[in-house]
């Protein structure tokens, strides 16, 4: 061995070293954390990486992935790494792949090839997917993510120890009612979601836009709801309308929307479009339509804007283009200039402007096509001018350009610091995953069973993460220690449905969720299936991916539309079991439909998910199990080592010998810390929402949670400009 | 957006441009540039620091090569300085960076004047004794200091900072606004006065303020109940079910009323000034009459400007004072009129304080021949914003700590009587203590234990072991605790295995701890460690010491 690596033989001992040289280690993600990870890997003497990502390199990256300069913008992040860490140490092999992890040639087999897999990543989504792989390979996931100040670490081996799914990631969608954007918004949130509508309407694909339908709002229909559900009610209620104005009102509301879409439909079109006189008109036009009219009509219904917390203002064309001067402040010193509050009339000629220049001669041909990018400067201003318009006829604090990216795009707080500290935390669990994996003797014996701790754990404490520890890295030290708080890695959950073969239970109200619901907001959006088929009663409703012919498209497209209760094969109603599988991650679970009726004021989803065991053990539990144990018999280190036998390799260790992790020091409490999660603009909007009507649709909006905890994402590149609007 | 907009989005959004202004005006100097002190610098580097300087004396080794990235085999037998400096640089084209080939020690008492130029220090592969005779130099000058240090799987942080004074503390989760709820200021008072609540018709009372509805339920109150506040649970009950009788509807329908139940609290619990802010900011010795030291520094120089206006604009309100109105109005039911108007109350109130603290700024300022335009009414504004969160940290001198008659023996028994996060042999103090032992080996035998060039350890460690062993229990004795240290000599083993050496990927961690604390120093937001951070990298465990 070169005197390069004394210092690691020294500290590992010759023989995790030369494991450490030899394993071979898939990092999935090559960002924030990514980068890191692969500086810590290729230093502590890796030899044998691969990493995998497909994006590439934007400027908002350079101020913490320290493998890129400038001149990589606009390349490929995993490749550029590659080549920048190789230049450091030539002895490593490292393989770069530019590609979706979820792609199908980083399926099953891929993974299988890796001793440890590192997650890099910056969503959910992603994470799901990976731990999914990692279980049906059997190889250990080393997880990570970070937000601003706020990080952690948690290591999964499969079926041993809690896999990431263990812990159900409910928080990854922000969800605001459809009647919270459409009438009674009380954050800016609210109304930027708003504007990027505005904009879909106007520009894109204007059918997705939630202000393309006429039917009248929730808080006007509701209204109708209550009375007949409770008459004597109203008789004692003076404020109450008769039904026959809230008939009235309702059709109002009605001709109020179409006004909306009417004058967004009244763009010229042709050689119109080339007069900037009409085209500054058409703007005016809608400006009033939007701002002014539907306001100012609205007001006049009894029940108009009834679950606002304040009733707005209009404002009109003419108002807002006088107001220059009033109070534009909220200007940082040294601000930059996008930071600075705009005033009514500076928002009004960006509106105004925005929408010259879309309908100009470089951007109209995508008409219809257009989306919303918080990258495209363009798009940014339609929406900071929309939105701030709307929040001043709402009376809500208004927006900068720049906080109004950050919201709109939602932009997660990333620096070098947390990341660093993260992708530390995960190679140092990594070396010693592998000591146990390779079962490489690296206890002093003495050493190892310091405290009662060790020992007390249960028999079936798991070998290869009998050193491991999950670690929350809190943005200050609360307390004595909880600068990095180490947690014992919790046993897997019996109720989850990835790794327990659990039943997942939906609760949703089945005469009205839509199969394609089912298919686009619980499997893939909440539970992470990435090419699910679905099977009732051995009839098969739905599959995706390659291979299927035209008919079965046809019939499977045909089921989307339907209610649940709808569907063929008898229908998904109250009770029923669905099977659900997804080859590409290996994964197959049932799902128990309940019948409930969600108020959406309370639960704007309309859909719970839970996990109940299994009464008996499906058949598929003890396949997998046979299945553990034959693998087993082949090749064995690739299997579960089992307590006894880690025991006794390390009592077999020389005295004097190396240790990595030797004491497994079980932190008091396997609880997550308190961690008061970092509060910042972009958590405004999960307060409630108003809306009475159960069948209300909702607005989601891809968002982590900002709690700083398993759900927290990898580096800030999911930046997800996605709003997925369900009606 | 402006380029340097783009690049530093991700963390202008967490410290603001503010923040971000602080760092390019910052110069930073790294003492030893070891794989700890480079890492720690690449953290501050990538965010946009103004300006860095190197000082190093050593030259590049293979062992450099094999846990240094900022090291590569090319420049072996070049000096250490140059070649971290250079690499280091290339991570960012906005930062400038130098170096000079020095012994640390030497570069910083030979010419104390350049001290000054430094916005902070970090230092890196340094025994006891230099630490001492750089915190030595630094401490005419108030350069704060942060020395991380990695020994094997063991990391240390420590910060050195005499006064380090906070505006932007920022608690988490975010406290609630100061209302005056309980004690109404005349404007605001006049205004719910005029406010007939009997005369409304039910919509327009579903729409009002639950300020409105709290002050004036406790003016009735207060004149039912000789001018006191609730303070028993009974009284306290009461006053809600005095919110609950206004409900014209059933209860639950009137929003407003619901807000003003959950929120009655304000009405009995008149906003208090911290402690932080009435006992350490105020009696602070810098917040009396004298003359300010020179040398305090831009950012220190206005902030005790600013804290004596607050404190004489505490002062002279007599009996139960207020610190300045932030004048937010959180969001709540209300008619848009009234909440305007509310607004506008409130705003007036805080400019009308903030004037007043500026006004007595100015004062101070010609009073202290000070010049009137380092601190401008936004300044003021932003203070005010922030009154209940100014925090000041004093942290203890590397020569209290080592000294046992002047340590923080009060932190230290309670960190023996907590076992530190019940590790056993493996809390994070026992490793302080090993270090510290480490340490005086090193001043004793020129070396650290087991320093000795062989990869693994020899039957002739064992001298070095016991030799250890016994330092460290030397050490505990002189602390003499009253419980015992639990040291053995695996804890001497062990580090004698690790014979000093940094390993790249504790580097790395320690790294990320320390530019935290050093950005948190430079941008003067959020609280900073309180002294030494022991990280063990065996169990990940650490645990904070205000020694």
């Amino acid at each position: 061995m070169t005197a390069r690596y004394a210092h690691l033989e020294r500290s590992l001992g010759a023989d995790l070293f030369a494991q450490v040289r030899s394993c071979k280690v898939l990092v999935v993600g090559s960002g924030g954390i990514g980068v890191e990870i692969l500086k810590n890997l290729v230093m502590s003497g890796f030899g044998d990486i691969e990493i995998v990502d497909l994006d590439t390199i934007d400027v908002s990256n350079l101020n913490r992935q320290f493998l890129f300069r400038s001149k990589h913008v606009g390349m490929s992040k995993s490749e550029v790494a590659r080549e920048v860490a190789l230049q450091f140490n030539p002895d490593a092999k490292i393989v770069a792949h530019h590609g979706n992890v979820k792609e199908e040639r980083f399926g099953v087999q891929f993974i299988s090839k890796f001793d440890i897999v590192l997650n890099a990543l910056d969503n959910v989504g992603a994470r799901q997917h990976v731990n999914r792989l990692c279980l049906a390979a059997k190889k250990p996931l080393i997880d990570a993510g970070t937000q601003g100040y706020l990080g952690q670490t948690n290591i999964h081996v499969g079926r041993e120890t809690a896999c990431f799914d263990c812990e159900p990631k409910t928080e990854n969608k922000r969800t605001f009612a459809i009647c919270t954007i459409r009438s009674t918004p009380d954050k800016p949130v609210h109304c930027i979601v708003w504007a990027k509508e505005l904009f879909k309407l106007m520009f894109g694909n204007a059918e997705e836009s939630m202000l393309s339908g006429t039917e009248p709002d929730e808080d006007i229909a509701d209204a109708n709801k209550e009375e007949s559900a409770d008459p004597d009610a109203n008789a004692t209620n003076a404020d109450a309308p008769s039904s026959a104005e809230i008939k009235e009102d309702q059709n109002k509301e009605k001709e109020i929307r179409s006004q909306i879409v009417e004058a967004v439909a009244s763009r010229p079109s042709g050689d119109e479009l080339d007069k900037d006189e009409t085209v500054r008109a058409y703007a005016r036009r809608v400006f009033d339509a939007v701002f002014d009219h539907e306001i100012r009509f609205k007001l006049q219904l009894r029940n108009g804007y009834k679950g606002a917390n304040k009733r707005p203002t209009p404002l009109t064309f003419e108002e807002a283009s006088s107001k220059a001067d009033e109070d534009a402040s909220g200007q940082q010193a040294g601000g930059l200039k996008d930071q600075r509050i705009m005033s009514l009339k500076e928002c009004t000629d960006m509106f105004v402007d925005s929408v010259v220049t879309l309908l100009g001669p470089e951007r109209r041909g995508s008409l219809g096509d257009m989306v919303f990018d918080k990258d495209d400067a363009l798009t940014l201003r339609f929406v900071t001018a929309a939105s701030n318009l709307r929040c001043h006829c709402f009376n809500i604090e208004r927006k900068s350009l720049w906080d109004t990216k950050g919201i709109a795009g939602n932009i997660i707080h990333a620096i070098a610091t947390t990341n660093a500290i993260v992708a530390g935390l995960q190679t140092l669990e990594a070396i010693k995953i592998l000591a146990a994996l390779k079962r490489v003797p690296v206890a002093n014996a003495t050493w190892r069973a310091p405290s009662a701790s060790a020992e007390d754990t249960d028999a079936a404490s798991p070998a290869l993460t009998a050193n491991s520890t999950a670690v929350w890295v809190a943005r200050e030290p609360v307390g004595r220690g909880y600068l990095l708080q180490a947690t014992g890695l919790p046993p897997p959950n019996p109720k989850c449905f990835s790794c327990g073969n659990a039943l997942v239970t939906l609760s949703v109200d089945t005469s009205k969720f839509t199969f394609g619901d089912l298919i686009d907001r619980v499997l893939k959006g909440r539970l992470g299936v990435n090419l699910p088929s679905i099977m009732l009663d051995a009839s098969e409703l739905y599959a995706e991916g390659d291979g299927l012919d035209e008919d079965e498209v046809e019939f499977f497209e045909a089921n989307k539309p339907k209610a649940l209760a709808d569907c063929p094969a008898g229908g998904i109603k109250e009770g029923t079991i669905v099977d659900v599988e997804d080859f590409s991650q290996d994964m197959k679970f049932k799902v128990l439909v309940h019948q409930k009726v969600y108020d959406a004021e309370e639960n704007p989803d309309l859909f719970e998910v839970g996990g109940e065991e299994p009464v008996a053990k499906p058949d598929a539990k003890e396949d997998s199990e046979e299945k553990a144990s034959a693998d087993k018999a082949e090749s064995s280190s690739d299997a579960p080592v089992r307590t006894q036998e880690v025991e006794a390799i390390m009592s077999t260790g020389k005295d004097g010998e190396e240790l990595v992790a030797v004491a497994s020091t079980v932190v008091s409490s396997s609880k997550r810390p308190r961690e008061d999660g970092e509060k910042d603009h972009e958590s405004e909007g999960s307060k409630r929402s108003k809306t009475d009507d159960e069948g209300a649709a909702a607005v989601v909006v891809s968002e982590i949670d900002l709690a700083g905890g398993a759900k927290a994402s990898g580096d800030d590149d999911g930046d997800d400009d996605d709003v997925i609007c369900i009606d | 957006m402006d380029e340097a907009g783009a690049k530093y989005d991700r963390q202008l959004r967490l410290w603001g441009s503010h923040g971000q202004k602080s760092l390019a005006e910052a110069h930073i100097l790294l003492l030893k540039a070891g794989p700890t002190g480079t890492e720690t610098l690449k953290n501050l580097v990538l965010p946009g620091i103004g300006k860095f300087t190197v000082v190093d004396d050593e030259n590049v080794g293979e062992a450099d090569v094999s846990n240094n990235f900022f090291v590569t085999q090319e420049y072996l037998g070049k000096g250490r300085a140059e070649t971290t400096c250079e690499l280091l640089q290339e991570l960012n084209p906005d930062v400038k960076g130098e170096f000079v080939v020095s012994d640390p020690v030497e570069f910083v008492t030979r010419d104390s004047t350049v001290l000054n130029t430094f916005t902070l220090v970090i230092a890196t592969e340094m025994p006891e004794q230099n630490l001492l005779a750089i915190e030595e130099a630094l401490l005419p000058h108030n350069v704060p200091m942060v020395v991380a240090r990695t020994y094997g799987f063991i990391g240390v942080c420590r910060i050195v900072s005499h006064t380090h004074c906070v505006i932007e503390s920022k608690p988490s989760p975010e406290p609630m606004e100061d209302l005056r709820i309980a004690d109404p200021f005349p404007e605001l008072e006049a205004f719910v006065d005029g406010i007939d609540l009997a005369a409304m018709d039910s919509k327009d009372f579903m729409h009002t303020p639950f300020v409105v509805v709290l002050v004036q339920l406790m003016k009735k109150w207060r004149a039912e109940h000789d001018n006191k506040l609730p303070t028993t649970m009974a009284e306290k009950k009461e006053f809600k079910e005095l919110v609950k009788q206004q409900a014209r509807k059933s209860w639950g329908e009137e929003e407003n009323l619901l807000e003003a139940f959950d929120k009655a609290f304000l009405a009995y619990t008149p906003k208090e000034i911290p402690p932080e802010v009435s006992e350490e900011v105020f009696s602070h010795p810098y917040c009396g009459t004298e003359a300010l030291p020179s040398g305090l520094g831009p950012f220190n120089m206005r902030f005790w400007v600013l804290a004596r206006a607050l404190k004489a604009f505490v002062e002279d309100q007599g009996s139960h004072p207020k610190l300045p109105l932030s004048g937010k109005l959180p969001d709540m039911t209300a008619t848009t009129g009234m909440y305007v108007d509310m607004q506008r109350i409130y705003k007036a109130k805080a400019d009308a304080d903030a004037n007043a603290v500026y006004d007595r700024c100015l004062g101070i300022l010609q009073a202290q021949g000070l010049d009137m335009a380092i601190i401008s009414r936004e300044d003021v504004k932003e203070f005010c914003k922030n009154a209940y969160y100014i925090r000041v940290t004093q942290n203890s001198r590397i020569s209290d700590e080592i000294d046992p008659a002047k340590v923080n023996k009060e932190d230290l028994e309670m960190a023996v009587m907590e076992g530190v996060g019940d590790s056993g042999p493996q809390s994070p103090l026992l490793m302080y203590i090993m270090l510290r032992a480490c340490d005086r080996f090193h001043s004793k035998h020129g070396r650290f234990p087991g320093q000795n060039g062989r990869l693994e350890l020899a039957d002739s460690d064992e001298t070095d072991i016991q030799l250890l062993l016994a330092l460290a229990q030397e050490i505990g004795t002189e602390l003499s605790l009253d419980s015992p240290l639990n040291l053995s000599s695996d804890h001497a083993k062990e580090f004698v295995r690790y014979a000093a050496v940094e390993m790249h990927n504790m580097a790395a961690i320690l790294g990320g701890i320390a530019s935290q604390e050093a950005v948190k120093l430079i941008t003067h937001q959020y609280v900073v460690l309180s002294n030494i951070y022991v990280f063990n990298g065996i169990t990940c465990t650490g645990a904070s010491f205000a020694l």
